[in-house]
């Protein structure tokens, strides 16, 4: 139990660091960063997201109609 | 009966194949190097100056300093049809470099100024520039009333980069490749709404019920499509404009269009009579593409300042993509989301077909 809580607090501080580590990155937000390569990457998952939604959607309707059949 | 299977279905190969080469080279092609910033912007062309130059994507340190550098990075200020070369280019870095340009003579006779641009060629890139990022000036001499201009250079051979690459625009960075896949998105809309509304008045003619089953299932792919658009542009304005949502008048425009179609599938699923849907949803449709064309394309068109491309004072397409290479992603873009969109279109219509057949079987 004692193992576990100082693992716990391991962790906790490794958190902290990483906070302090964002904090200083602030001006740098993650999307700004390789000249916004990352909103191309985010621009195409939202766009299969979206698609996958509808695609599922579709989906339950097929899976009801096959339920009463 | 053929097994072969691209015979009957071909166009939904070629729509996914398009779809795919799009995001392949959409996202692989690198975007070429450009002009950030020169400073200072503001010069006199009466005598030497010197500019920094902040480049972006670009590898000067990759060239050689010695004395074949004139040969191998070149540095023009262009002023109208003139090139004035700079007589010396020095490399800070991969980003940077400081340029020495010997005074620029002009015939002139009253105080003047000019917006200039900033060419340059690099043995690895071929030639890029910064449009109209450097003002010149220029103030008449009384001594030597005629002059000549002493500076101007060898015009650069071809504008044009050595590689295949998307071009660059300040701010934009790589998010220029967003264009390849937000853009088509509301070329789909506007197809799918346009077999929609072309279903719509068949169904008035027919009275068919697969004709109204056709035109409700397109119009369900096109507010995808818009939604798509609305969604993926917010992200992209997120971060180059620095609000997901600003009052352009496309921006509005798309969301009221949407909001148009969203109130058509409401119609639809509030009327229980079969014969009065398909009659009061198609008049409807039959109403709001008109309406729907002319919030898109039309009013945006029509608006003195919008941040879209296009429409009042702001540059289009053929202002910055110089070697087309953008087209050549962009329109095998728009006919891939356009034949996936009718491959959805097409698989909706057959679900509700079935349901419809379902109703009138077991009620």
């Amino acid at each position: 139990m004692v193992r576990l809580k100082h693992i716990f607090t391991c962790i906790a501080f490794l958190c902290l660091n990483i906070t302090v580590f964002a904090q200083q990155q602030e001006d740098q937000d993650f999307f700004f960063r390789s000249g916004k390569y990352y909103v191309v990457a985010a621009v195409l998952v939202i766009l299969f997201i979206l698609l996958f939604i509808y695609l599922r959607r579709m989906d339950k309707r097929v899976k009801k109609l096959e339920r009463r059949a | 009966m053929s097994t072969f299977p691209f015979k009957k279905n071909w166009w939904k190969y070629l729509g996914a194949l398009l779809v795919i080469y799009s995001i392949v080279i959409g996202t692989m092609t690198k975007v070429g190097p450009g002009v950030v910033r020169v400073s200072p912007s503001h010069v006199d062309g009466r005598y030497d100056f010197e500019i920094d130059i902040e480049g972006y994507n670009t590898s000067f340190t990759k060239l050689d300093k010695g004395k074949n550098q004139k040969n191998e990075l070149t540095v023009w200020v262009k002023l109208g049809n003139t090139f004035n070369r700079a007589n010396l280019a020095d490399i800070i870095d991969d980003n940077h470099i400081r340029c020495y340009f010997r005074p620029i003579d002009l015939i002139v006779d009253s105080a003047y100024s000019q917006t200039g641009s900033v060419v340059i060629e690099d043995k690895h890139h071929g030639i890029f520039l910064g449009p109209d990022m450097i003002h010149v000036d220029f103030r008449p001499d009384k001594d030597n009333g005629l002059r000549q201009l002493v500076n101007q250079g060898e015009p650069p051979y071809k504008m044009q980069l050595s590689y295949f690459s998307f071009p660059y625009r300040y701010i934009l960075n790589e998010t220029i490749r967003n264009l390849n896949f937000h853009v088509p998105m509301w070329f789909a809309m506007m197809a799918m709404l346009l077999v929609s509304f072309i279903f719509s008045i068949k169904y008035l003619r027919t009275r068919s019920v697969s004709d109204d089953i056709w035109a409700n299932g397109f119009a369900k792919v096109g507010l995808l499509f818009g939604i798509m658009g609305i969604a993926t542009g917010m992200f992209w304005a997120n971060y180059t404009w620095g609000t997901p949502w600003t009052n352009d008048p496309k921006l509005n425009g798309a969301a009221v269009a949407v909001l148009m179609y969203i109130a058509y599938q409401i119609l639809r699923s509030s009327l229980e009579d079969e014969n009065l849907v398909g009659r009061i949803s198609a008049v409807y449709n039959i109403f709001a593409f008109p309406i729907f064309i002319v919030l898109i394309i039309v009013l945006p068109r029509m608006a003195e300042f919008s941040l879209h491309p296009g429409a009042g004072d702001s540059v289009g397409f053929n202002t910055y993509d110089l070697d087309n290479n953008l087209r050549k992603v962009f329109y095998p873009a728009v006919l891939g989301w356009i034949l996936v969109g009718t491959w959805i279109s097409q698989l909706t219509v057959r679900v509700d077909k079935l349901i419809k057949q379902d109703e009138e079987w077991y009620g």
